[in-house]
């Protein structure tokens, strides 16, 4: 099944051109594993990034910076380690976008949810975490103060009378408040990106505290 | 340029058929017209995503070092030689970025990967060749590419842009909005 709901192309193009900030990086990421069609629009974007490449006026390089990259030429490269998919809370087979990132230990704010935090490299302010909901659960009606991205890794949300299933990407913004639930039928894991923090209260709250916002 | 005769429809003068012969034949002098042509460009670039000269100097040298080990990788169907080159600088600026901010963020070092994504897809592309990148940039408007232009090359949220601009938030996504989709309408069969 091909994911239905996908990033903005605005999205998108901040992703390939290396610009989107690194938590929502690996949101639009995970959903491209998944998406052919953002993958095409993708290379699509980054084809204009190397025609844009080639329109930079040269800069001047060092005098001796050729000399020095040829010199290097039969250096053996660095040992890189494969990318391994992981398996994360829950037997979750994790998107490899997640594959080098630590995740936190799961905090459980209330019978059936629990959120982890992934470990992200931004220092701007976003937050980036799983989500797990019960099968049916509601999570608290909340709004943001900066832009949100999510993406499904399992079961299904259901929003504002939108289905949201494994692959799919949404995004938030300021202006959005919302009521997600998980689909009834099986528990659903979301991995989420947000800048700013939320707006809302009860179950809110103690997700705050477990991410320690 | 040994190699060049080998890939059907390549001008001599064509990078990417240096790249090929630095692939099938570790040339030296294919590498140094790559390098001549390419690293004072990456250089440019990453001076305007904010790195320091000196930063900018060290990546786009390792840029290049990238493209003598990778070269066997490059496949001029996928992509052109300068959105493979773009996408090694891109790549490399993130994981630099990683490490200068939160190097703890990271179990390990990153895999670098700059073409050998995990996307088998067979998106055969000769983009380059036949120039519909630029011929599509050039049918947009001017506050379209200039949208566009911001957007590849100021490492900064479209917040910023819009200040910049003087526009609001929501007219700059518009615009970068239609900018793209108007790109993937003209160069989607392309795919």
């Amino acid at each position: 099944m091909r994911p239905q709901h996908h990033p903005s192309e605005a999205v998108l193009a901040d992703y390939a051109a290396g610009v989107l900030a690194d938590g929502p990086s690996l949101a639009v990421a995970s959903h491209l594993e998944l998406c052919a069609c953002c993958r095409k629009a993708t290379v699509l974007f980054e084809a204009v990034g190397g025609e844009l490449l080639e329109d930079m006026a040269p800069s001047q390089m060092a005098p001796d910076a050729l000399a020095s990259t040829l010199a290097r030429l039969d250096q053996a490269p660095p040992v890189s380690k494969p990318i391994a998919r992981r398996v994360g809370p829950e037997g979750l087979r994790l998107p490899l976008a997640l594959s080098g990132r630590r995740i936190g230990r799961r905090r459980f704010v209330a019978p059936g949810f629990w959120v982890a935090p992934v470990k992200s490299n931004s220092p701007d302010g976003w937050r980036t975490y799983l989500l797990r909901a019960p099968a049916g659960g509601q999570v608290f009606f909340h709004g943001h103060n900066g832009p949100e991205y999510t993406v499904i890794l399992r079961g299904a949300y259901l929003d504002g009378g939108r289905r949201y299933l494994v692959g799919d990407f949404a995004e938030c913004d300021a202006s959005d408040s919302h009521r997600p639930s998980a689909d009834i039928g099986e528990p659903c894991i979301c991995l989420l990106s947000g800048q700013g923090g939320l707006r809302g209260e009860g179950l809110l709250h103690l997700v705050k505290v477990a991410l320690g916002v | 340029m040994s190699a060049s005769g080998d890939v059907p429809g390549m001008q001599p003068e064509d990078p990417a058929a240096w790249i090929a012969d630095v692939a099938a034949t570790r040339s030296r002098h294919s590498f140094a017209l790559l390098f001549a042509h390419f690293a004072p460009r990456v250089k440019t670039y990453l001076i305007k995503l904010g790195a320091r000269p000196e930063l900018a100097e060290e990546l786009a040298q390792e840029t290049l070092l990238v493209v003598w080990r990778k070269a066997a990788y490059f496949d001029h169907h996928r992509a052109s030689a300068s959105t493979w080159i773009f996408t090694i600088a891109r790549n490399l600026r993130i994981d630099s970025l990683r490490r200068e901010r939160h190097p703890a963020a990271l179990e390990h070092e990153p895999e670098l990967t700059p073409d050998e994504e995990p996307f088998p897809d067979a998106v055969a592309i000769a983009l380059q060749r036949l120039h519909r990148v630029r011929e599509a940039l050039g049918e947009l408007s001017d506050e379209q590419v200039e949208v566009v232009r911001l957007s590849f090359f100021e490492e900064k949220p479209h917040s910023e842009i819009s200040d910049d601009l003087h526009l609001p938030l929501g007219t700059v996504k518009s615009r970068l909005r239609l900018a793209m989709s108007k790109l993937r309408a003209q160069l989607g069969d392309l795919l």
